[in-house]
């Protein structure tokens, strides 16, 4: 049985985004998801959800180093958003910068800061309790 | 003109003025002296033509010879001492006197003439008038001589005072020449250095965001190797031959040490980045060991007395205890169980730690080289390092402000001593 509705992957690296598929149906955590090679496209979902108030994804995977749009723009985008308050963030990189991860905790939407690759343990740890 | 040549003419005008300076003191004391010499020989003349005026006197009361012989030595000895005074006389050391003195001195040369002829005429007696007009030629030139002593004395303090306003001019020259120094030589240079030092220090930091982002960039792909590797490793072994599952090895091996190096180069490119808190020794040490326990479970670590609190970079320090003690244990021949010791103190003005191992060793002759980047010790040894690591812990050290070093025997064992300052 799924736990989790929703989840949506923002990273422009496609073979990033095809690992993190696959990791996602081993854990079974959910079969509803949306990878977005393209930030850009990610974000107007995104407001698009928000703007609609549509329900929202469980939780949103981001990177941050990315082109034309990176983390942190697609982030200060998204909070000018109102209902981005009641968005959980889960930050998805590469970046080994203690600077990157004070940054991204600085955003109340973000949950989480975390080194890829993304695990098996890790989807089934975002199940909350009472699902579980 | 270059900074070069600025230089040279400013140390050339420099050496010229003290040259001058100094050619000029020497000038003036032998000047000094040879006016002290002239003014004691006027003296001298002053004192004789005195004596000669007594000898007179005396003469033409007692008619003693050996009074008239000094009598007529020291006229000649005064004659002689004036003509050289008027002349100049190279045996006796006498240079020309100025046109002042000379003009004070020349009148008494009739007086010269007419005073011989009259000692010559002494033996066969004078009259008690002739007597008296020496005694008025006396007075007169006493007066004169008088005269020409304070000339002499007026002309070396004259002198004096334009040695005085010469050296004077001549201190100001060289404040200005200095102030030229500092205006177009040294303001240039130490602008040009620092401009360098600027240039530098932009160059270096390009390096370190080059080194980041390159190495940041590349962890992307190499993750992806590693991940697929790994999928592949899962779901197809029975699928591969025994060839093929060795090669794929080699692709998953190849892949995590060139994450590592990244990794490694990350760290290496941000490790200028401190931030100081104040860190519990023990707590720190406890996590590092217990995460490399998490992969070498059967390392002896064991932690002596360290100092309790320092001041330091809590990520830095966690990287700089886990290399070392990583690096201990991974040149640890195999079969031989890996033992690491951790100890330290306080010394004056900071902290040491030690950690020592029992590894393969490190000969002395190399012990500045491991800690260069990419450097790396035997090759025949399967555990093998990416060379960045103990580079790493140098560059951490020293941005803390400390040093470090190392002590090794070789079969034996390596302690690495590191030292903090706390201030």
């Amino acid at each position: 049985m799924e736990k989790l509705d929703y989840l949506i992957f923002v990273d422009d690296d496609p073979f990033t985004n095809r690992f993190h598929e696959i990791i996602l149906k081993r854990s079974g955590i959910t079969s509803d998801f949306t990878f977005f090679q393209y930030p850009q496209k990610g974000l107007n979902h995104m407001k698009e959800l928000l703007q609609d108030r549509q329900s929202l994804p469980d939780y949103l995977f981001l990177d941050l180093n990315m082109p034309d749009l990176d983390g942190w723009q697609f982030l200060d985008e998204l909070q000018k958003e109102d209902g981005s308050e009641n968005l959980s963030v889960i930050i998805l990189t590469t970046s080994l910068d203690r600077q990157d991860a004070e940054r991204a905790n600085a955003y109340p939407m973000v949950k989480s800061f975390n080194i890829k690759p993304l695990t098996v343990d890790f989807l089934q740890s975002l199940i909350p309790v009472s699902k579980g | 003109m270059s900074h070069k040549n600025r230089y040279i003419v400013v140390i050339v005008l420099t050496a010229l003025l003290v040259l001058t300076n100094q050619g000029i003191i020497q000038y003036w004391l032998a000047q000094k002296k040879y006016d002290a010499k002239v003014i004691n020989i006027s003296g001298k003349q002053r004192m004789l033509s005195q004596r000669i005026s007594g000898f007179i006197f005396d003469y033409s009361l007692t008619k003693d010879e050996k009074i008239y012989g000094t009598l007529k030595q020291d006229f000649q000895e005064w004659k002689s001492v004036h003509y050289a005074l008027l002349e100049g006389n190279t045996e006796r050391g006498i240079r020309k006197v100025g046109k002042g003195i000379e003009n004070q001195l020349k009148p008494l040369n009739p007086y010269i003439t007419k005073a011989e002829d009259w000692i010559e005429k002494l033996p066969y007696g004078v009259s008690s008038e002739e007597l008296r007009e020496v005694q008025v030629s006396q007075t007169f030139f006493l007066k004169e001589m008088d005269k020409g002593v304070r000339m002499l004395q007026d002309e070396s303090d004259r002198k004096l005072r334009t040695i005085v306003r010469i050296e004077i001019a001549l201190a100001l020259l060289t404040l200005f020449v200095i102030f030229l120094e500092v205006l177009y030589v040294f303001r240039p240079i130490t602008k040009n250095l620092l401009s360098r030092n600027q240039a530098l220090e932009q160059s270096n930091k390009t390096l370190e965001e080059y080194a980041y982002i390159a190495s940041h960039d590349l962890r992307t792909p190499v993750q992806n190797v590693i991940n697929f590797a790994g999928l592949l490793k899962e779901t197809m072994p029975d699928k591969m031959n025994e060839e093929e599952k060795e090669f794929l090895g080699y692709i998953e091996l190849n892949a995590k040490k060139m994450e590592q190096t990244t990794r490694e180069l990350l760290q290496f490119s941000t490790a200028n980045r401190i931030e100081k808190e104040n860190l519990d020794v023990n707590k720190l040490l406890d996590k590092v060991i217990s995460e490399i326990k998490r992969k070498t479970k059967d390392a002896d670590i064991k932690i002596e007395d360290v100092p309790t609190t320092i001041h330091a970079d809590k990520i830095l320090m966690s990287l700089l205890f886990t290399n070392l003690i990583s690096n201990g244990i991974k040149y640890v021949p195999e079969g031989k169980k890996p033992e690491i010791r951790i100890s330290g103190g306080r010394e004056k003005e900071g902290v040491f730690f030690r950690i020592q191992d029992n590894g393969i060793g490190i000969p002395k002759e190399k012990y500045e080289e491991v800690f260069k980047m990419f450097k790396r010790l035997s090759p025949a040894l399967k555990q093998q390092g990416t060379g960045i690591g103990l580079a790493l812990c140098k560059r951490i050290v020293e941005g803390h402000g400390g040093s470090i070093a190392l002590e090794s025997k070789v079969n034996e064992g390596t302690e690495f001593r590191f030292f903090l300052p706390m201030v």
